[in-house]
């Protein structure tokens, strides 16, 4: 999805030391969710995207001077953070200051979420409470629709509970009527990002007596790549069939319970669309596992801006 | 391969070596089937070395690499030479490889190397019995590992993870490296109750058994397909 690049913005702050502010930006289609439809940047096989709840938490910002690695900066909060209820321009979360004038290596994590955990004012106490408790990286919550929509839940697994099958997919699992999947996931999804770079520049230069500002940017839709892209996400397609599929119980709801139970290895969609040799999590043992491997891709640096891990 | 600006690098010719392993005991399939392997075969390489911990687009200062390819039987556990990896010296901290069919950015069609052109145009041929219920099941797969045509054009398509270990300063004492595969849990997914094809009504003789050819679009195919990419992993043995 194309995000709008936010460059490094400088204001005059007089003379002295560098300050950068850092914001959290979310990938626009948290908010806006993900059309179906046959467009590259649309879910391909269906189904329409919408979230409800995109929590991440995010946080230790350090910089190292990129000329002397043992110069360094940190900002240690870490916040939980849910991106549907971020403004578009942002949050201003971190600042550091009294910064070396020159090129900083720019890194951040995305931890478990610990408990001197912040909460953001878009989470509530309750919201954020589980998420500690869980200690969770992401819980992203919403729904996939389409009229035509069928759950077909692996044959091993699914217990249908009296449903009436309406045909069945390429690998013989009986599919059900689900114009409405509604799925709500919760995992553990530590990463590390830095170096980060945009444009093949690292970092961010910051000046002397002024306040840099650059942005750690959450993308939204990896969970629904066919692979692991490193670097360009324009051959990638977006699918989200599997998830529809991940509903054993066919109550309408695929829940992280349910993800935790199902081996990729049974799920039909899985097919020769999916390359997914550069996971960053092996084996995938799980579609639980799946999920986290996706979602230790999504952060992002300055929009498309990419961060080793 | 690309070098970084390091200082004291020397060039570095390491041999290569492949090898299978001893399996003691029977593989199994899903649901504890016992499977008796009778030909495994694996087409391997190319293969890349990087000084990052990341592969990938990010593995911009390639260490190593081998643009070969070969045949490997994987239930043979004897080494046996592949070719050189040459490079420079340094830190290696990430590996991609090919099995056998590479993809390029400036074709869309994939190519298929030396040694997947021996397996017929497959990454891994596999063939044995399955023990599924009273009657000894023949089965066959033949699996190709490629970039799709939306897949990330370019670039190898098993990629170390942030889980696997792996970590090792080349030098120009390196003696060789080993890359040892488990077929084990290849097929540890493979339903194979699901497979088993009934002789037609009227056949007769040795040829007319039960049997299972495994072929996309089935779960058997893509669970050896995923298995190769993101299941157990080679083994990595550095000698000196």
């Amino acid at each position: 999805m194309l995000i709008s690049a936010l460059g490094a913005a400088c204001s005059d702050d007089g003379a002295g030391q560098a300050k950068l502010a850092v914001r959290i930006d979310a990938e626009d289609v948290i908010v806006d969710g993900l059309p179906a439809g046959e467009d590259s940047v649309q879910v391909a096989d269906g189904w329409q995207v919408d979230f409800d709840r995109y929590l991440v938490t995010v946080g230790k910002v350090e910089l190292r001077l990129s000329t002397d690695h043992a110069v360094r900066s940190s900002a240690g909060d870490v916040f939980i953070v849910d991106l549907t209820r971020v403004p578009s321009g942002g949050l201003e979360l971190w600042t550091l200051a009294d910064l070396q004038a020159g090129r900083w290596e720019f890194h951040y994590r995305t931890p478990r979420a610990p408990a001197n955990a912040r909460r953001h004012r878009s989470v509530d106490t309750d919201v954020f409470e589980r998420m500690v408790d869980e200690r969770w990286t992401y819980w992203v919550s919403g729904s996939l629709r389409n009229a035509d929509g069928r759950s077909c839940p692996p044959q091993s697994l699914a217990t249908p509970q009296g449903a009436e099958p309406n045909g069945e997919n390429l690998a013989g699992d009986d599919c059900y009527a689900a114009p409405v999947v509604q799925f709500d996931l919760g995992a553990a999804a530590e990463t590390h990002f830095g170096p980060c770079e945009v444009d093949g520049l690292s970092g961010v230069a910051v000046t002397e007596g002024a306040t840099q500002s650059v942005s750690i940017t959450i993308h939204g839709d990896h969970l629904f790549f066919n692979g692991f892209p490193e670097g360009d996400e324009g051959s990638t397609r977006r699918l989200a069939q599997w998830l529809a599929d991940c509903d054993l119980d066919l109550d309408g709801r695929v829940t992280t319970d349910e993800l935790g139970q199902i081996s990729p290895d049974v799920l039909a969609e899985f097919d020769t669309r999916f390359a997914l040799g550069g996971s960053p999590i092996t084996p995938l043992d799980s579609m639980l596992t799946y999920v986290a491997a996706q979602l230790k891709t999504q952060g992002h640096y300055q929009g498309e801006g990419e961060c080793a891990r | 391969v690309a070098c970084g600006g390091e200082t004291g690098q020397q060039p570095v010719s390491i041999p290569l070596h492949v090898a299978g392993s001893e399996t003691n005991e029977p593989l199994l399939g899903a649901n504890g089937v016992t499977l008796d392997i009778e030909r495994a075969l694996l087409a391997f390489g190319p293969l890349v070395l990087c000084a990052g911990r990341q592969a990938g687009d990010a593995c911009e200062t390639a260490r190593l690499e081998w643009l070969g390819s070969t045949v490997i039987d994987v239930m043979d556990p004897e080494p046996k030479r592949a070719g050189v990896l040459v490079g420079v010296s340094g830190h290696v901290a990430s590996w991609m490889y090919d099995l056998g069919i590479t993809s390029q950015l400036s074709d869309p069609e994939p190519h298929f190397l030396e040694a997947a052109a021996e397996l017929g145009g497959h990454s891994l041929v596999i063939e044995g019995v399955a023990h599924v219920g009273e009657a000894p099941v023949p089965f066959a797969a033949r699996v190709i590992v490629a970039q799709g045509d939306q897949g990330e054009r370019g670039l190898p398509i098993v990629r170390k993870s942030q889980t696997d270990d792996f970590e090792h300063d080349v030098t120009d004492k390196d003696t060789g490296l080993l890359i040892r595969f488990d077929p084990t849990q290849w097929l540890a997914g493979v339903d194979f109750s699901r497979l088993v094809v009934e002789p037609e009504q009227g056949c007769s003789g040795s040829e007319c058994g039960q049997s299972a050819t495994i072929t996309p679009p089935s779960q058997a195919y893509n669970s050896i397909r995923n298995a190769l990419q993101v299941g157990a992993r080679p083994r990595f043995e550095w000698r000196q």
